[in-house]
C-alpha cells in the first residue's frame, strides 16, 4: 500500500484543508485534528478525519469522511464531482447513503479533486456480510430493504440538469451494453472468444427496450454497508448510468454477488422473493423474471471485462498491483465459465 | 532439465513456509496480503507444472475446429509458436462468434468450455470440481 497523502505532504496541506473545512462549513476556525487512510479502492481513497469546527452549523468536534480519486481510474468510473452529484441526488430522493457535505474541485488544496460526506460505520465486504448473518439484522428483512432502496434510485429519471454528465440515454440500454463491452475488448487487445459467445447470446436475446431510470450499477452485497441492526447505507456511487431498472436487480442477483451462498438467489442474503415483492411494492413496477434472467448473463460478462481491464492496469505501466494482477487472472474465467453455463445451444433461439 | 529441487517445489515449500510460519505471526491487517502472495504462488506453480500442455491442448481444439493440420503436434509453421497460433485461431473464432457466423454452434461451445475450464484448472481448479493439492 502506497498511500498518495505522502505522510512528509500532509503537514504541508493541512492548513489548506482545515481552510476549506472552515468556509464551507460556515465555521470561524477548523482544525484538523487526524486524517488516516481507511481503505486504498481500486478507483477511490477514503480518508478518515476528525476535525474541530468552530462555530457555524458543525461546531465541535465532527468524524467525517475525505473521498478523492485513487492513481489511475478504470474506464466508466465517475470523477469525484460526478460522484459528489449523484450522492446528492441520492441522498435527496431518501436512499439510505452518507449524507454529502462538501466538493472540493481545487487541486490547490490536496493536489487532487475531492468530497467530503459523513462518516457511516458498519461492514460492507461482501463475504462477511453474507457469511456472518449476525450482520444486518433479519435476512429476508434486509433484502426487502435494499428492494425498497433500490426503487427509490429508479425514481430518479431523466432528464436532471444537475446530472448532466451522464451519458444521454440510450433507447435499448442492453444492445448499447454489448457495443460498449465489445468496445473495451478491443481496446485490450486480446482475443476473448468465450465473452464473445456471452455477448452475441446477449445481443440475440435482449429484452425489449422499456422505461428508463436511474441505474447504480454497482447494486450489491459488498457495497451496501449494514451493522447488527440492519443496513446503513447504500455505497459506490461512481458507475451510475441511465438504464434499464431490471439490469440493477440482475446485478443484484447474479450468482458472482453471493460470496458463499450460492444458493440464496437474493445478493447471498436471502431468496429472491422478499427483495422483488419489496421493490415491487415501493416502485409500483413489475419484475419482469426474464429480463433479469438477461441482466444476469450481462452481469458476469461485464463484471469479467472489467476484471480484465483491472488486471491490465498493473501490466500497462500503471500501478504495480498483485490484488489487481489476481483479480485480472482468476475472475475472468471463472464468469467466464458461469456465463457460457448459462448460455448453451439449447438457451438460443434459432436466430 | 534444471536442477532439484526445481521451481515447482520450491514454490510449493516457500508457499508452506509462508501460510504456516509467517502468516500467523503477522499483524491481522497484513494477512490479506500474504494470502494473496500465496494464491500467486499456487497459480505460478500450477502453471509451471503444467508447462506448455494446456496451450498444446487449446491450440489442438482450435486447429481441429477449422481444419488446420497442426493440431496435437504443435503449430502449423514451424517458426509459429504454440501462444502465437492459439492467439491467430482465436481471434479468428472471436470475430466469427460476434459476427454471428457460429450461434448456438455445439462444437464451438465444448470448445469455450474446454479452454475455460483448462484456464479454471490453473488458476482454481475447485471451481471445475478437482481436488487441488496447492491448497492442501
Amino acid at each position: 500500500m502506497s498511500p498518495t497523502f505522502a505522510a512528509e505532504r500532509l503537514a504541508e496541506l493541512r492548513p489548506r484543508l482545515a481552510a476549506f473545512l472552515a468556509e464551507s462549513a460556515g465555521a470561524k476556525h477548523a482544525r484538523l485534528d487526524a486524517i488516516t487512510p481507511i481503505t486504498e479502492g481500486a478507483i477511490q481513497e477514503n480518508w478518515l478525519t476528525e476535525i474541530t469546527f468552530d462555530g457555524g452549523a458543525f461546531d465541535g468536534l465532527q468524524v467525517l469522511v475525505l473521498r478523492s480519486d485513487a492513481p489511475t481510474g478504470v474506464a466508466a468510473s465517475h470523477s469525484r464531482a460526478r460522484e459528489f452529484a449523484l450522492l446528492r441526488a441520492a441522498w435527496d430522493a431518501d436512499v439510505t447513503v452518507p449524507e454529502p457535505l462538501w466538493l472540493c474541485e481545487d487541486e490547490a488544496v490536496i493536489g487532487k479533486p475531492f468530497f467530503v460526506m459523513r462518516r457511516v460505520e458498519g461492514v460492507a465486504r461482501g463475504y462477511e456480510v453474507v457469511k456472518d448473518t449476525g450482520l444486518g439484522g433479519d435476512r429476508a428483512a434486509l433484502a426487502g430493504r435494499l428492494g425498497e432502496e433500490l426503487a427509490k434510485i429508479h425514481r430518479i429519471m431523466p432528464p436532471r440538469a444537475e446530472l448532466d454528465f451522464l451519458e444521454l440515454p440510450e433507447p435499448d440500454p442492453a444492445r448499447h451494453a454489448v457495443t460498449l463491452y465489445r468496445k473495451y475488448l478491443d481496446a485490450m487487445g486480446e482475443p476473448c472468444p468465450g465473452l464473445e459467445w456471452g455477448l452475441r447470446w446477449c445481443e440475440l436475446h435482449a429484452p425489449p427496450p422499456g422505461e428508463i431510470t436511474l441505474v447504480h450499477q454497482d447494486f450489491r452485497s459488498g457495497n451496501y454497508m449494514v451493522d447488527a441492526r440492519g443496513l446503513v447505507a447504500v455505497l459506490d456511487w461512481e458507475f451510475c448510468a441511465w438504464g434499464d431498472p431490471m439490469s440493477d436487480l440482475g446485478w443484484f442477483c447474479a450468482k458472482c454477488w453471493r460470496y458463499s451462498r450460492p444458493d440464496l438467489e437474493a445478493g447471498g442474503i436471502a431468496p429472491r422473493e422478499p427483495f422483488y415483492r419489496a421493490y415491487e411494492q415501493a416502485s409500483g413496477r413489475k419484475v419482469d423474471p426474464d429480463a433479469v434472467a438477461f441482466w444476469e448473463v450481462m452481469a458476469h460478462l461485464r463484471w469479467a471485462v472489467v476484471a480484465r481491464q483491472q488486471g491490465a492496469r498493473t501490466l500497462a505501466g500503471g500501478q504495480p498491483s498483485l490484488d489487481l494482477a489476481l483479480t485480472g487472472r482468476i475472475y475472468p474465467p471463472e464468469l467466464e465459465y458461469e456465463a457460457l453455463k448459462m448460455t448453451p445451444p439449447a438457451r438460443w433461439r434459432a436466430a | 532439465m534444471p536442477d532439484r529441487p526445481d521451481g515447482v517445489a520450491l514454490l510449493e515449500l516457500a508457499r508452506g513456509q509462508l501460510l504456516e510460519e509467517l502468516l500467523p505471526e503477522l499483524p491481522e491487517g497484513k494477512r490479506l496480503g500474504a494470502r494473496l502472495v500465496a494464491n500467486a504462488m499456487a497459480i505460478a506453480a500450477r502453471e509451471l507444472k503444467a508447462g506448455d500442455r494446456p496451450g498444446r491442448a487449446e491450440l489442438a481444439a482450435l486447429a481441429t475446429l477449422y481444419g488446420e493440420a497442426a493440431g496435437k503436434d504443435g503449430p502449423r509453421d514451424p517458426v509459429e509458436r504454440v501462444s502465437e497460433a492459439i492467439q491467430r485461431l482465436s481471434w479468428r473464432l472471436a470475430s466469427e462468434i460476434r459476427g454471428g457466423k457460429l450461434d448456438g454452434n455445439p462444437e464451438v461451445y465444448d470448445l469455450l468450455r474446454f479452454g475455460t475450464e483448462s484456464r479454471l484448472r490453473l488458476t482454481n481448479p475447485k471451481a471445475v470440481g478437482e481436488d487441488d493439492p496447492e491448497q492442501g
